[in-house]
């Protein structure tokens, strides 16, 4: 150490930190995380590429808020897109039109955003999963395990006001629906729908509004919750595999710097660099085929982004069940638009709970992850429920199902009610079987190797 | 345009192939042109040779070897529940034949084919012969072929403003079509000529409503011809459009290429399973 | 915190010396050093390409693809960094359970008990502190009444349109539609005069067959059928018709309409028929409505039959 110091002292960079450090006393908690340790395995990075699609969000964000106008007044076109010229459209049509035509760098920033949005929520769900079945969400994480619902719910809530802002006819669809499950809610339903609208159906202020939630509220509830979500993992350190090294008491991994720094550093760099390729050469939303939103015309198939799949599925699948009781009305939207929806969120956020009071009866503090198979019901739960969620997926694009394996549309849907409902249990079933069995062998075996020796003594 | 299950081809990827591919469809599109030019002399050439006695005997020859057996004498059709029943065709108009034939659905070989768009089974002289024969069965009744000549010079911008408020409900916003009931899926307009375009605007073919002069008055016709035909060529600024079926295409590259992409890249970068010594049994 | 250890090196193989591997690793990562450094060189090149194409007018692709390359070159110049020539290092750190020492949670306890009983010891105070609570509570409420100003209570707006009676029917460019321009099978969108576009009022006209019987709730002109547009089950205009069967399909999630009868539901998630507009013929020859629909029209809501009290 000695040696270098004196060429040390002459970097400004040192300068720098001892200046920061003579105001705000950094080198003794520095000191602490320098070299805090990261379980190194691979599946522990995928929280990471989330976090890093959230970077490139924020940034194309930035730049698109710049010229995104949220505002319905209509306008005549008169940019250099041909079939749309001298239609009147809305200015937020017409600023999304000026984005992906006439700046410069618009189009690829936009598509960047919308890709980022979809590989955003996908690597959140991987990440989950991950989560749900090494166990990693039990005691002490069950709050960081909600915080990141939230996460998840917020996720949903940016993506959908996101692609409503482009005013473009699919995005329009998609509100209607929105407000129609809004509107089907018993007793505060109509309010509800007015409040969120400014009035009925289309209202005015509704663009306004969806800007406001897009650029600010939901990106500041995701920036906060991260925050805490990755505050609460330094506290708490890492999970890990149990190995021979690996306990219940330590964390064995990589440290901050220099591995980790650079790992993250690599990644974060793998994943712009795959969301612009992605962003560069995959059209996404083209919005100028679909033409601006008026209420009376629509365009079949209309899905929205896949994270919204499985609600779409199960408005589809649901069946036309809508009652009148003492001149309350049921609609048919109301179970499958928003009870069942809640009620899914309300069980996978509490399964930390649900886990340890029903499954495990285990509330004892754990840092070591488990394998699928050392919990055969969490397993077999897990798997149905995915294998649930997957299938009211499906179910969400069954006309292009229907017209891609020349099925018909009803029997289709016909087939999903069903399947929905018995192929989950089966293959949750099965699950749990093979977890139960490995579990079983390895116990077994495990019994052999420790009796092999004691009966060779005895003879 | 007509709802025909199942699909004409099952190619639903265009933009951007291979240069070859693209220099193939180039000439394609040449071809379909002059076709067309030819489709429209021929169209106009009908409208002359309708009362000719020749074409109309030649007509009702052949309406009685290939179309009679389900149509029935001089179009007056047969039970549809029946074996080998077909729809009366008095009255039926000189579009919705010129279409049906013209795009090779009629003739079938038996009544429980299902309508698809083929290339067309007779030639050009014989389908001008059967709807000769069958408009004479009702003459001036149902919509007549439509002429649409002006259609290069057609307001793109009335196109798809008027192909939104009238098609893409069932033929979707990049006319690629879709499942539009149990039996019948939306066609692909990818394959259509602009004759055929507009002849089912007018006689909607198989379970496609019709548009007429009221509805769909001739600029319009021509202006959503225009915009059918532009899409199919138009360029996708943003780059590959695996299909263009939207959110699904998307979602499906969001997963594969990018979220695939990346695991890959964290099973490069960080631990493998097999890199340390397994020792469970600990818990 | 941390006791960092190496990872012990590998037994050497076969003959080799210490010196043999020293060489053989250094070797290694000048390789990897090497890769590295054409990695880097290759994000410079595309950076700059990028620049060149955003400073000659740009292009979607090439952005994309001289992004995907700066970027992609930086990750893999630095994985090699870190898998290669940094290397593998493994380090372990203690762990302590999250919950506190006893003494601790024993001191602050007591810590807590002491400072509050400054706040809520003696009569007087707790009174304070009650009242206090009272006033966050009720400035909590006072702060909720904002939301209500975003918009409207609903009054009967979603029983009423634009529809009533002796309002002509009109197309999408405002022009009055007479019977004898609708031939069967024809589908068109109508609005009421006035109110083209309008979307609450939006309807389907459809052209009947002759030959096929039906079963309708309200009075209509011969040949015409006039159903509102928006679906009952989540409000999307129900676009399709399937013309040959008589059924109206709504493409976002399949219910089916049978326009013959009523616009009753015959598959698919909708809970109620689209309810038909009451039309006429006027003096004039024009289509006119009778009255608005009789029912509401669009999506159900909670108090759907209960009118809207007018």
């Amino acid at each position: 150490m000695s040696t270098t110091d004196e060429s040390r002292r002459q970097s400004p960079l040192d300068d720098v930190a001892r200046w920061l450090d003579d105001r705000l006393r950094l080198a003794e908690g520095t000191q602490r995380y320098w070299r805090k340790a990261f379980p190194a395995h691979w599946s522990f990075l995928i929280g990471e590429v989330a976090l890093f699609s959230l970077v490139v969000l924020l940034f194309t964000g930035t730049f698109l808020a710049f010229f995104y106008v949220p505002d319905t007044r209509l306008v005549v076109y008169d940019g250099p897109y041909v079939p749309l010229q001298g239609q009147e459209i809305s200015a937020a049509f017409d600023s999304t039109l000026r984005l992906s035509f006439e700046v410069r760098g618009g189009l690829v920033m936009r598509q960047i955003h919308h890709w980022a949005a979809l590989v955003f929520v996908a690597a959140i769900t991987v990440h989950m999963l991950r989560v749900f079945f090494t166990g990693a969400f039990r005691r002490p994480r069950e709050l960081n395990w909600v915080v990141g619902v939230i996460l998840l719910l917020l996720a949903f809530g940016a993506g959908f006001t996101g692609y409503s802002l482009p005013d473009d006819l699919l995005s329009g669809t998609g509100l209607r629906i929105g407000y129609s499950v809004l509107l089907g809610i018993p007793f505060v339903g109509p309010l509800i729908g007015f409040i969120a609208l400014g009035g009925e159906y289309p209202g005015t202020d509704v663009l306004g509004r969806l800007h406001i939630l897009h650029v600010m509220l939901l990106p500041a509830g995701l920036i906060g919750l991260v925050g805490a979500h990755l505050a609460i993992l330094v506290r708490q350190k890492h999970t890990q595999k149990p190995s021979k090294k690996a306990t219940n008491t330590n964390v064995v991994g990589e440290p901050l710097f220099p591995n980790q720094t650079l790992t993250s550093l690599a990644l974060f760099a793998f994943t712009i660099a795959v969301l612009a390729m992605l962003g560069g050469l995959f059209e996404i939303n083209p919005v100028w085929l679909y033409g601006p939103y008026e209420p009376f015309q629509v365009f079949a198939p209309a899905q929205p982004d896949w994270y919204m799949g499985w609600l779409e599925g199960l408005l589809r699948l649901w069946p036309n069940w809508e009652f009148t009781i003492l001149g309350l009305t049921i609609p048919s939207t109301l179970l499958p638009g928003v009870i069942l929806p809640g009620l899914i969120f309300t069980v996978v956020g509490a399964w930390p709970w649900i886990d340890a009071r029903w499954i495990t009866k285990d509330h004892e503090e754990h840092h070591l992850l488990q394998r699928p198979r050392d919990v055969p019901v969490r397993t077999g739960i897990g798997v149905g429920g995915f294998v649930f969620l997957l299938s009211i997926f499906i179910a969400g694009g069954n006309d292009v199902l229907a017209s891609n394996t020349a099925t018909g549309l009803q029997t289709i849907s016909a087939i999903l009610r069903v399947g929905t409902i018995v192929v989950p249990l089966l293959i949750g079933w099965i699950a749990y079987r093979i977890a139960k069995g490995l579990k079983e062998n390895e116990a077994a075996a495990a019994r052999a190797t420790r009796s092999e020796p004691a009966s060779g003594a005895q003879q | 345009m007509p709802a025909a299950a199942p699909r004409p081809t099952p190619d639903r990827h265009r933009r951007r192939r291979a240069l070859a591919i693209a220099t193939g469809l180039a000439l394609l599109v040449a071809l379909v042109n002059v076709v067309f030019g030819g489709g429209l002399a021929a169209a106009q050439e009908d409208e002359a040779d309708i009362s000719s006695d020749a074409l109309l005997e030649r007509g009702a020859q052949i309406y009685g070897a290939q179309c009679a057996l389900c149509h029935g004498e001089a179009g007056r059709g047969l039970p549809v529940d029946g074996p080998d029943g077909g729809p009366p065709l008095i009255g039926v108009g000189p579009a919705s034949v010129d279409f049906m034939i013209r795009t090779g659905r009629m003739p079938l070989d038996n009544a429980n084919e299902r309508l698809s768009h083929r290339p067309q089974q007779m030639t050009d002289e014989d389908r001008r012969a059967i709807v000769a024969y069958v408009t004479s069965l009702a003459p001036g009744e149902g919509p007549g072929i439509p002429d649409i000549e002006g259609w290069q010079q057609a307001d793109l911008s009335r196109g798809l403003h008027q192909f939104t408020t009238h098609c893409a409900a069932c033929h979707g916003p990049t006319a690629a079509g879709v499942a539009v009931g149990q039996r019948d899926v939306s066609s692909n307009l990818e394959v259509s000529t602009p004759l055929e375009i507009a002849e089912a605007v007018r006689s909607g073919p198989g379970v496609m409503p019709a548009f007429n002069e009221e509805i769909v008055p001739q600029q319009d016709l021509e202006a959503i011809v225009a915009w059918v035909m532009d899409l199919r060529e138009r360029e996708s600024p943003g780059g590959l459009a695996i299909g263009r079926s939207g959110p699904v295409s998307e979602g499906f590259i969001a997963w594969v290429l990018g979220l695939g992409l990346l695991m890959i890249v964290m099973y490069l970068l960080g631990e493998k399973a097999d890199e340390e010594v397994d020792d469970h049994g600990g818990e | 915190m941390a006791a960092s250890d190496r990872r012990p090196p590998r037994t050497p193989a076969g003959g080799r010396t210490k010196a043999d591997q020293w060489r053989e690793q250094r070797k290694r990562e000048d390789r990897a050093a090497r890769w590295a450094a054409v990695s880097f060189l290759v994000a410079i090149v595309a950076s700059l390409a990028l620049f060149v194409v955003y400073i000659s007018g740009g292009q979607a692709q090439l952005e994309g693809l001289t992004l995907f390359i700066a970027f992609g070159a930086v990750g893999v110049g630095l994985a090699i960094w870190v898998r290669v020539i940094v290397g593998p290092e493994e380090i372990v750190e203690d762990r302590y359970p999250m919950r506190s020492e006893d003494a601790d949670r024993d001191a602050f306890e007591e810590l807590y008990q002491s400072t509050m009983g400054e706040v809520t010891v003696g009569g007087r105070r707790r009174f304070l502190l009650r009242l206090l609570t009272g006033a966050g509570l009720s400035l909590g409420l006072a702060l909720l009444i904002p939301i209500r100003s975003l918009g409207p209570g609903p009054r009967n707006e979603l029983f009423r349109t634009e529809w009533g009676e002796g309002v002509r029917v009109v197309d999408e460019e405002g022009e009055p539609l007479r019977p004898e321009d609708i031939s069967p099978d024809q589908v068109v969108t109508v609005f009421p005069e006035g109110a083209t576009g309008s979307a609450d009022s939006q309807a389907v006209l459809v052209g009947l067959r002759k030959d096929v019987p039906t079963d309708l709730r309200q009075p209509t002109v011969e040949g015409i059928v006039v159903y509102s547009k928006i679906c009952t089950h989540a409000g999307c205009p129900v676009g399709l018709y399937r013309a040959a069967v008589g059924e109206l399909l709504c493409p976002c999630h399949q219910s089916t309409f049978g326009v013959y009868d009523g616009a009753e539901v015959l598959s698919g998630p909708a809970g109620r028929p689209l309810p038909q507009l009451p039309i006429e013929v006027d003096r004039e020859g024009y289509l006119v409505a009778i009255s608005d629909f009789r029912v509401p029209v669009g999506p159900s809501f909670w108090n759907l039959t209960r009118g809207d009290g007018a």
